[in-house]
């Protein structure tokens, strides 16, 4: 008898505790967050702060980090694309998404994405190696205008060659550009001497030029940032506005449930604005800037509208 | 140099916790690294976002650790069933598994474990002195040197063929036609993709190494008729600790090898991209060319210059990294993320700004090395006799087993096993035609770096390629090429000329 009582209590409990989670009946099981890149890149590791801090807000289940390196992100975002819209599948969503869809010949859109939030906006920079001649940005502006100037990236059709060809657009600039692997491999040839000039992320530039090794020329932002309070933004030093950055969010695959997608945009915004993670974010050298899903989807369409406007430039037919 | 701090540090590196701490990342280290598949690359991307939460006198200690012994512990499966744990060690398995055959298994890793252990230790102390002159050194390197340097890594291939350099050249043509697969690097041109979104970034690394050396065995078990097995070489008589001490007259008779591949491991070791391989291949392409044909058939020497490089590039993967914030390999910037999430940007403040930090990843590296020592002669005592103990059926089914898991673990994809599959076939018939590996991993791997390498030069020279010899370091090393290259000629004529004479 007292057996039975025990097992009526324990279903009737159950029961009543699964009428609760009736209401918001997500998050379930843990989560997948695929990371289209190799381990070890700013993607990767921001990716992994966040699920070290995500159990608290999403009822102790995790986030479990899937690598899906290949074909510049194409691999990862396509896998998400055609993964299920239940919200236990995420993205993490980067300026790569644009150019991969408008460049090559994937199987989705951004459309193909319900963006969710955004965490880390970093603005481009221009930089060359500190001994350099070009010392400020006129002298850089005035060399490229003749055709002299050589450009390292960390590789072709990258968001960082972009930015470079849409400036080289708007200025009526020409580079000769040095496309490398990896953004470590740009930075040596920049502090060796072997380039000029260097179009990179601010994060990526505030260490060396914090060490004297490299000078940032001009923060392509609207206005200066705290991480380099002394170097101008493009639009004091030269009068023009030019805006250009890479930006890191998440996203879900298109199509999920109103609910659940309410449900994830505020545990995420709960993950994102915590004390911890953003302390953890600045430890590393990223500051966090979050934006939520409506905001983010408005990001992502002005970016692809400008990217599309240097599209013809990127010749990856030849 | 602050002694005062290095001193502080070291006494720190020896008390109960950071010590143990390194133990364990040996110990972990040894293990991931046998395993065909799990590399240190994946092991730190597991480790490091762990170590946030730990005060950084543990953190560094397991990670050093783990670094440092990973690429050991490749020489374990390379030795005993001739399946190189990791990419570092595809050289070792050649005169490796040639002395298991010969029953001297317990030699050859006795030579694996001193060769590791030596190189390890005075990379390391080149790290702790010397790290920012060679990291200027470092800087020099442009596109160009670049260039020049991975041709003549490719020209060590001449001789690899035991004799028949028709075949050497065929697997390192083969090997570039497939580095041809993916987007070019300098338009971004699709080439050989068929549209596939898979190939855009060509055939995945791993998968392919894990195909040609671990399935090809596999394939090769599968087909041996019961009686005479493939693995039987590592089961004769169970290995003993005596066996793998080496006597002094073996280590005086390898000093030399040790010192030179130590020497060329760091010089290649600390130029950011230039990586692993070509340091490899350069020290054992020397030990070839000293010792000729006995090369290849279980040579001590053949182990130890290729164990001593791997080791030292892994020391001297630090020194961009901790003299100029720019990490050397992917394995380094997974350091990069672990000391900034610690609040520690290295660079040349480093060391002035928080010195017990650095001091003490430094001092983590000679100290890891001398525990791979201790720790390395254990597993060996170990590992072989377990393999004896289990069945041949087993032993293929789990080696399969490994080599799919770590092909699927690198992308989280089923691509990752088709590309293995495919390669572990071609790898048996390389095997069954006895062309050999080792030319066409080396021109996979460094196709890539030449012709992005000479595009970038040709931006920089604006197309003109005399610029490849207007850099005296580039020019130097383009001339040792064409030494290479002729060699093999010349000797010929000179012997020519010597019997018509006699």
């Amino acid at each position: 008898m007292p057996l039975i009582n025990a097992r009526l209590t324990l279903a009737i409990v159950a029961l009543s505790a699964s009428g609760v989670l009736q209401a918001a009946d997500y998050p379930q099981k843990n989560v997948n967050y695929v990371v289209p890149f190799a381990s070890g890149g700013a993607v990767d590791v921001t990716g992994r702060l966040i699920a070290d801090n995500a159990p608290e807000a999403f009822d102790g289940h995790k986030f479990v980090v899937k690598n899906m390196p290949g074909g510049g992100a194409v691999i990862g975002q396509t896998y998400v694309s055609s993964a299920p819209a239940d919200g236990y599948t995420l993205l993490a969503m980067t300026s790569s998404i644009i150019n991969n869809s408008l460049t090559k010949p994937v199987s989705y859109s951004v459309d193909s994405f319900t963006p969710l939030a955004l965490y880390n906006l970093d603005p481009e920079v221009i930089v060359t190696a500190a001994d350099s001649e070009l010392s400020d940005l006129k002298h850089f502006l005035d060399a490229a205008a003749d055709g002299g100037v050589s450009v390292a990236t960390p590789g072709n059709g990258t968001s960082h060659h972009i930015a470079a060809l849409a400036l080289a657009q708007q200025e009526g600039l020409e580079f000769r550009f040095v496309h490398n692997a990896s953004a470590a491999m740009q930075l040596q040839q920049l502090m060796g001497g072997h380039v000029q000039v260097s179009f990179m992320s601010l994060g990526e530039a505030v260490g060396p030029a914090q060490d004297g090794n490299i000078t940032i020329l001009a923060v392509m932002d609207g206005q200066r940032s705290d991480l380099a309070p002394d170097v101008p933004t493009y639009q004091e030093a030269t009068g023009d506005d030019f805006q250009w950055g890479t930006f890191r969010g998440i996203a879900a695959p298109a199509g999920l449930p109103d609910d659940v997608e309410a449900e994830l945009e505020s545990r995420l915004q709960q993950v994102l604005t915590s004390p911890t993670f953003v302390e953890r974010m600045n430890d590393a050298g990223y500051k966090v800037d979050y934006r939520d899903g409506e905001a983010f989807s408005r990001y992502l369409d002005t970016t692809a509208q400008k990217m599309q406007k240097v599209l013809p430039m990127l010749d990856t037919q030849s | 140099m602050d002694y005062a701090a290095l001193l502080q540090a070291g006494l720190h590196a020896i008390s109960l916790w950071p010590l143990l701490s390194l133990l364990a990342g040996v110990t972990l280290g040894l293990i991931v690294g046998s395993i065909p598949g799990l590399n240190d690359t994946i092991t730190l991307a597991v480790l490091v976002p762990v170590t946030f939460a730990m005060p950084s006198d543990i953190a560094f200690p397991l990670l050093v650790g783990v670094y440092c012994s990973a690429c050991f512990g490749g020489a374990f499966p390379a030795i005993l069933l001739k399946i190189p744990g990791t990419a570092s060690s595809v050289l070792t398995a050649i005169d490796g598994y040639a002395m298991t055959q010969r029953g001297e298994a317990g030699r050859a890793l006795g030579i694996a474990t001193y060769s590791s252990a030596f190189a390890g230790v005075i990379s390391a102390l080149i790290l702790l002195f010397f790290a920012p002159l060679l990291a200027r050194y470092a800087l020099q390197f442009g596109p160009a040197e670049y260039f020049s340097l991975s041709v003549l890594g490719l020209s060590t291939v001449i001789g690899m063929g035991a004799g028949n350099a028709m075949k050497s050249a065929l697997s390192c043509l083969l090997g570039l036609l497939v580095a041809m697969i993916g987007m070019s690097p300098e338009s971004g041109f699709p080439r050989f993709t068929f549209g596939n979104f898979w190939l855009f970034e060509g055939l995945p690394l791993t998968p392919i190494l894990i195909g040609l050396f671990g399935l090809s065995v596999v394939i090769e078990m599968l087909i041996a008729k019961p009686g005479d097995e493939v693995a039987s070489a590592s089961r004769q008589s169970p290995i003993r600790f005596t066996d793998m001490l080496l006597p002094w007259g073996l280590i005086r008779r390898l000093l030399p090898t040790w010192l030179s591949a130590t020497t060329l491991g760091n010089l290649v070791g600390i130029l950011p991209g230039a990586g692993m391989l070509v340091a490899i291949y350069m020290a054992y392409e020397r030990v070839r060319r000293r010792f000729g044909e006995r090369c290849g058939q279980g040579l001590p020497e053949g182990i130890a210059a290729p164990e001593a490089a791997n080791n030292s590039v892994v020391s001297s993967s630090m020194v961009p990294l901790l003299s100029l914030g720019i990490p050397g390999n992917s394995t380094s910037a997974l350091f990069l993320g672990a000391l900034l999430i610690q609040g520690l940007r290295p660079g040349p403040g480093l060391f002035s700004n928080s010195p017990d930090v650095a001091y003490l990843i430094v001092i983590c590296f000679v100290i890891a090395n001398l525990l791979m020592f201790p720790v390395g002669l254990l597993l060996a005592r170990i590992v072989p006799n377990l393999i004896r103990a289990v069945p041949q059926p087993l032993l293929t089914a789990a080696i399969a087993g490994l080599c799919f898991t770590g092909a699927f673990a690198i992308g989280n994809s089923v691509f990752g096993i088709l590309v293995a599959l495919a390669f572990g076939v071609i790898g048996f018939g390389f095997n069954r035609m006895q062309v050999p590996l080792s030319p066409f991993i080396l021109a996979l791997v460094l196709a890539p770096v030449i012709e992005r390498a000479f595009f970038q030069s040709m931006s920089l020279s604006q197309g003109s390629p005399s610029y490849f010899f207007t850099q005296p370091l580039s020019a130097t090393m383009l001339l040792f090429t064409l030494g290479f290259l002729l060699w093999p000629l010349g000797k010929r004529y000179v012997l020519q000329r010597r019997t018509a004479r006699g």
